[in-house]
């Protein structure tokens, strides 16, 4: 497998070169020609060639956002849409096999973090089955992304609940943005191969469209030994996205995606008789589907309505028993100034999944389909205290769901910008975590295997239907400024007060199922306090052609047990699960208009209760335009050591892999 | 590992189509950095639009292009366009913090900075034969000319309204690159382009 990659390599690196040889010819022709002397007709193909900037605007939110743009998401190297996220001050990216990562902010993260909410095009992505997010599926053409807006913090104000500790907000481009053909491809030691094509173009007086496919191959990773993981898998993806209409009146986007991969895993399951434990070696399918539209009237007066429905299908086979899921969605919002100071924004919506799981022994759920609904209505008023100068913002969801009932997330926030080049802000809040699936009808049995146990020995973990919404009120104060013009710096700080966190107690099972020497319920009988600072600064150390990023996070965790609780355990899990610094450094470089070096530094400390050391990774991506038309690029992952674990999953049977060094090569052409 | 036929034929495609691009090598490409086209754009805006007489005091007055808010344009625009003229006005860069002190240049370009002022900065400037450029997004509504950045370059986009209002007559050879201009019925019986969006 190895040989055939460096063949890979070897022939685009002949290309490379002979591609370079014709270059020089041409570019000796063209000599150096000033831009302001080119004609109109010619500037409307001039080729922009800079530094990603972040957009100016975020100078006043009152709120910890950090914005990536598809550019820099590019330039991180990153195959996968998660992996950019690594340079995210204040997110915990860790990957746990070669499909699974466990991603969160501001703590509490494992591979079904719950307390993240994420949405692609406006469309939730997290599941109400563990209330995590399926990182693998949680994909697009990357040359397609528009902008990763980053919220930490609780957005539940608007967002809703899951959105306690953070909102990721993926926005693809405008069809607008996308005409023409772009094909990509390319492959390497960890990225054994990949392409991608897409096509776009207009329809009519404003109407656009494009159309994509996508496959990519992700090999193994690694045990400690340096054996096979036995997780590779590949993923198939299609989709298309329409846009029409002109900004200042009506436009619409219809979009969807169809995706099918399949995933290798190795893993061993519980059984109900001797051996007691089962190796397995399977190729799950994960299979998905997706429709949205949206439609925007904006009206004379600068208000704006948006109605926005979709509809989800997901089946995934996974270690987890077989989940079938579809979901519909309808979201109204309305934007209004009804007087000067005040901008409102008001909105209601209603979503409906149905699910179907098929269990084994080890994971089961009762009963085995349901159906959930949710209500939700927000409002919420920014109001202009001090023109320009100090903004309070108000607000508060409402919404019901099927396990908690009724649910009230309010949040103030206040902005004060002293000049137009710093900004102090602070905000209170409210959110919860409603119930996962998994918390309410789970059935998990674990075989304790003798001569330790009896023959027959069962663990069991059941879900309750009578458990409560995990509760945060969360106190932030931040500060942005402009120190320069080339240096800006963003400072983030916490303190988070949980109530009603997630626990396992010790009860009788529940009727019906077979008694086990140890029986445990989903409950909330935890408590805590987190706090954390999150620094981020982006110097423009040369003007036009190199960009530094730099960014830091502490965050430190303490539990406590309330009162009738036991689960020491998760409180252990989770305070030793969190690192509690992490650094990362970006360096972004034109070498020539056609030659970009980009470079990445990140380390991340230690997870003291799952005995992962602390790691320090680079990443390094060199990019050449060779014409206008087509780009070669070579990327180089975790190049600082052959392979190192960031993870421990949560689950105990499954033993720990580890991310190696990737190095591919790849090639885009336009046209 | 298992085999994937598929991998080689992907990777004998890709071969291919370098060889065409390859061959496609000689084309002449034009690429700079954004500030660098921005000027660029301005300058030819400047070249195509037609004041009206008494935008100058007198017939070798500079020309002036401003900058409102702050962008890189500015440092473009003075290290390109300094000692160059135009119909006879030596060119004279100018950088402005508020829209009162803009009222007397003649090319403007507000930076997308003021993307929340501009419902204060364009009644200022309305009226005045001044040609309003921004890369904001939806400038179109409120000035002459937005710049539209697309996936790799910039388009524009006219309103001739605002142009009209303004007493700027815009030659032809600039309307006809607007690519999204939407004409009236009538300018396709050769009436002159009259009201718009």
């Amino acid at each position: 497998m190895l040989a055939t990659s460096y063949i890979r390599i070897g022939l685009l690196a002949a290309f490379v070169v002979f591609a370079w040889a014709e270059t020089s010819k041409s570019a000796a022709a063209t000599g150096s020609t000033n831009i302001l002397d080119e004609p109109l007709e010619r500037l409307l193909d001039a080729e922009i060639s800079s530094v990603s900037k972040h957009p100016e605007t975020l100078g006043g939110a009152a709120s910890a956002i950090y914005l990536m743009t598809g550019e820099e998401v590019q330039r991180t190297g990153s195959r996968l849409l998660v992996d950019s996220l690594r340079y995210v001050p204040g997110l915990d990216v860790a990957q746990v096999n070669s499909h699974t990562w466990a991603v969160s902010s501001r703590g509490f993260n494992n591979e079904y973090a719950t307390k993240l909410l994420v949405l692609m095009d406006g469309r939730s992505v997290y599941t109400p089955l563990s209330a995590g997010v399926y990182w693998d599926t949680t994909d697009l053409m990357l040359e397609d992304l528009d902008r990763i807006e980053i919220i930490r913090g609780p957005g539940g104000t608007l967002w809703g609940a899951n959105a306690v500790n953070g909102v990721i907000n993926i926005t693809s481009k405008s069809a607008r943005d996308t005409l023409g053909s772009l094909v990509t491809g390319g492959g390497g030691n960890e990225e054994p191969f990949f392409t991608s094509a897409r096509y776009g173009g207009k329809i009519g007086q404003d109407a656009y469209y494009r159309f994509y496919v996508k496959y990519d191959e992700h090999d193994d990773t690694a045990f400690s030994d340096g054996s096979s993981g036995g997780d590779q898998w590949s993923m198939f993806r299609t989709g298309f996205r329409m846009d029409s209409g002109t900004i200042g009146s009506d436009s619409f986007t219809l979009q969807g995606d169809f995706f099918n991969g399949h995933q290798d895993w190795s893993y061993t399951r519980s059984i109900a008789a001797a051996p007691y434990f089962d190796s397995l070696n399977d190729s799950e399918q994960v299979l998905g589907a997706n429709l949205l539209g949206r439609w925007t009237h904006r009206f004379h007066n600068e208000s704006e309505f948006t109605a926005q429905t979709y509809f989800d299908h997901t089946d995934r086979e996974s270690n987890l028993p077989r989940e079938k899921r579809d979901t519909f969605d309808l979201d109204l919002q309305q934007q209004f100034s009804p007087v000067g100071r005040n901008a409102i924004v008001v909105g209601l919506g209603y979503r409906v999944t149905t699910d179907r799981i098929d269990g084994d022994f080890a994971y089961s759920f009762v009963p085995r389909e349901r159906t959930l609904n949710l209500f939700s209505a927000f409002a919420q008023d920014e109001i202009a205290l001090v023109d320009k100068r100090l903004r309070l913002t108000l607000g508060s969801k409402l919404e019901h769901n099927d396990f908690t009932g009724f649910e009230v997330q309010p949040g103030v926030r206040l902005a004060w910008t002293p000049s137009e080049r710093q900004t102090v802000w602070a905000s209170i809040a409210r959110a919860v975590r409603t119930p996962s699936r998994a918390e309410d009808d789970v059935r998990i049995n674990q075989s304790l295997p003798p001569p330790d146990y009896p023959p027959g020995s069962t663990m069991s973990i059941w879900g309750n239907r009578s458990g409560e919404s995990e509760s945060l009120i969360a106190y932030e104060l931040g500060y942005r400024a402009a120190l320069s013009t080339n240096l800006s710096i963003d400072i983030a700080s916490f303190y988070n007060s949980y109530d009603d966190l997630r626990s396992l107690e010790s009860g009788p099972p529940p009727p019906g199922s077979p008694t086990p020497l140890l029986s445990l319920y989903s409950a909330n009988q935890l408590k805590g306090q987190s706090w954390g600072v999150e620094v981020a600064a982006d110097w423009e150390a040369a003007p036009d052609w190199w960009r530094i990023r730099a960014a830091y996070t502490f965050f430190g965790l303490d539990l406590q047990l309330a009162s009738g609780g036991a689960d020491t355990n998760t409180i252990h899990l989770l305070e030793g699960n969190a690192p509690r610094h992490q650094i990362s450094l970006q360096s972004q470089m034109e070498l020539s208009s056609s030659v970009q070096l980009d470079a990445g530094l990140r380390f991340v400390d230690r997870l003291e209760q799952s005995a992962i050391s602390a790691y320090t990774a680079l990443d390094v991506r060199l990019a050449w335009r060779v014409n206008k038309n087509l780009e070669l690029s070579i990327v180089g992952l975790n190049l600082l050591d052959p392979s190192h674990p960031e993870y421990a999953s949560t689950q105990v049977i499954t033993p720990q892999r580890e991310v190696q060094r990737s190095v591919f090569a790849k090639l885009s052409y336009r046209f | 590992m298992r085999a994937y036929p598929a991998r080689w034929v992907a990777c004998l495609l890709s071969c291919l189509l370098l060889l065409l691009v390859a061959g496609e090598l000689n084309a002449q490409e034009l690429r700079a950095r954004e500030p660098q086209i921005k000027a660029a754009f301005l300058y030819n805006f400047a070249k195509l639009v037609y004041w009206p007489t008494n935008a100058f005091t007198r017939t070798n007055a500079p020309f002036v292009i401003g900058v409102l808010g702050k962008d890189s344009v500015a440092g473009a625009l003075e290290g390109g366009l300094t000692g160059r003229a135009i119909d006879g006005h030596p060119i004279v860069i100018a950088r402005y913090e508020s829209a009162k002190e803009a009222t007397n240049c003649h090319v403007l370009f507000i930076s997308d900075t003021e993307r929340r002022n501009l419902d204060t900065i364009m009644p200022i400037l309305s009226g005045r034969p001044i040609l309003t450029v921004s890369d904001s997004q939806g400038f179109v509504e409120w000035g002459v000319i937005e710049l539209v950045r697309a996936d790799k370059n910039f388009n524009f986009r006219i309103n001739l309204e605002t142009a009209q209002r303004a007493g700027l007559r815009l030659s032809s050879q600039l309307i006809r690159l607007d690519r999204n201009l939407r004409l009236p019925a009538a300018s396709q019986t050769n009436a002159p382009p009259v009201k718009l969006r």
